[in-house]
């Protein structure tokens, strides 16, 4: 059995919110109403490929107190025990966009995430580029 | 000028001539690169700055604008930097690459016009080390008319002297890359698309570092020009020659530099860049009667805007 395009269009919106309002209140863990906040939100280099390089402040919080746990990409950066709310700064590098999570420890469940976006004036080129100044 | 463009006309054939040719022996090493280009990054990796580029795109371009303070009061005499325009310096800027072909800026000067654009074509390009073909500029050329207009003043030194049009070349450049390094060698010939006739022999290594987010290039360079082109520029023929300008006759000369110039990103678009370049002139071009300086300071303070 199959649903063609009409029949699809026929199901009431309700019935779609009802099916997809759950889905992503639980991917944004919306439950817990977690905040993580990543300033600066943005890194830029000189050119596509180098190591971008910012000071990072890390805020994150969430309504049920307990153990927690920072990721950058997979690598867990920090945990901490039995706390709500928390601030972290740390030397940012990266070459390419870097997504944070926070974790409840021993779980692989995002509660929360947010990210660094790594861009560049010079896009990589096929030319070996290496100009004199005058 | 019908000459030079029939010339560089011909040298692009040829060079198209070329890449038809090397295109099939290359579709092998291409597929190879591509393979080899796709690595994980590794996030971990620090202050090393890799030679940026990748090797499986067959097109690029790069269009920019360049905003400056410059400060450049060259070696001619009586040539004086009057104006607040002589210290401003608005360029635009293009770069464009399609399958080893290439126009570019060949320096990051800005100047109150387009960039006097490098033609070239790479006939090797392998990871460590280039070899091109190309047409530049090598030095400007000057008017003394346009220089005495500009300054508002009869300059004896220069009255009656003829215009110097830019020493334009043809070359072969071997670059050579190693870790944050470059050195480049290029043998040019001016007799073909130049007033200037003669040769010029140009080396240049440039070390880059990054700190943070800067990029910081040094560079040193040693520049050789045949009798015949420093003769062009600033030798005094006879029919030229005053009392305050005797006659000059030229013999081989070079000019060194040394140069320090660093960028940070404002944002995806703006740059900020500043530089500075000393260079030191041999005594066949400090002793022609229009050439007051040994040795000349260059600044440059702006910021770049990239599309």
């Amino acid at each position: 059995m199959y649903f063609s395009r009409v029949q699809l269009g026929k199901i009431a919106p309700w019935v779609w919110l009802s099916v997809l309002l759950p889905a992503s209140w639980s991917a944004f863990g919306a439950p817990d109403k977690a905040k993580l906040i990543t300033q600066p939100s943005s890194c830029v280099t000189m050119h596509q490929g180098r190591s971008c390089f910012a000071k990072l402040n890390i805020t994150w919080q969430i309504s049920e107190q307990g153990d927690y746990c920072l990721y950058q990409g997979k690598a867990l950066k920090r945990c901490w025990y039995d706390t709500s709310k928390e601030q972290v700064k740390f030397e940012f590098e990266a070459k390419e966009t870097v997504t944070f999570t926070l974790k409840r420890k021993g779980t692989n469940t995002v509660i929360a995430h947010s990210e660094v976006k790594v861009s560049w004036v010079h896009q990589a080129s096929p030319r070996k580029r290496r100009w004199r100044l005058f | 000028m019908t000459l030079r463009l029939l010339f560089i006309t011909s040298l692009v054939f040829a060079m198209c001539s070329f890449s038809a040719f090397a295109e099939q022996e290359n579709s092998a090493t291409t597929a190879s690169s591509t393979s080899e280009s796709e690595v994980e990054v590794d996030n971990t990796q620090s202050t090393t700055v890799d030679v940026e580029e990748t090797k499986e795109q067959d097109f690029s371009w790069q269009f920019s604008i360049d905003m400056a303070a410059v400060y450049d009061p060259g070696i001619l005499a009586g040539h004086e930097l009057t104006q607040a325009l002589d210290y401003l310096a608005l360029s635009l800027s293009l770069e464009l690459y399609y399958k080893g072909f290439y126009i570019q800026p060949n320096k990051r000067r800005s100047g109150a016009k387009f960039y006097a654009p490098e033609i070239g074509y790479q006939l090797v390009d392998n990871e460590d080390w280039a070899l091109d073909i190309l047409a530049r500029t090598y030095i400007s050329g000057y008017s003394p008319e346009d220089i005495m207009d500009w300054q508002d003043e009869y300059i004896p030194i220069l009255a009656g002297l003829e215009e110097k049009s830019s020493g334009d070349g043809i070359a072969i450049r071997y670059s050579k890359f190693f870790d944050n390094n470059v050195l480049m060698i290029e043998v040019a010939n001016l007799d073909l698309i130049s007033g200037a006739e003669g040769w010029v022999f140009e080396s240049f290594f440039s070390h880059v570092k990054q700190v943070r987010n800067w990029d910081i290039y040094f560079g040193a360079g040693l520049s050789v020009f045949s009798d015949d082109v420093i003769n062009y520029y600033f030798g005094i023929e006879e029919q030229f020659a005053t009392p305050i300008r005797p006659q000059y006759q030229a013999s081989t000369g070079f000019k060194g530099e040394l140069e320090i110039f660093a960028q940070h990103p404002i944002s995806e678009n703006w740059s900020f860049n500043a530089g500075i370049t000393q260079s030191y002139f041999s005594s066949s071009i400090t002793d022609s009667p229009i050439v007051d300086s040994k040795h000349n300071t260059r600044a440059l303070i702006g910021v770049t805007y990239v599309f």
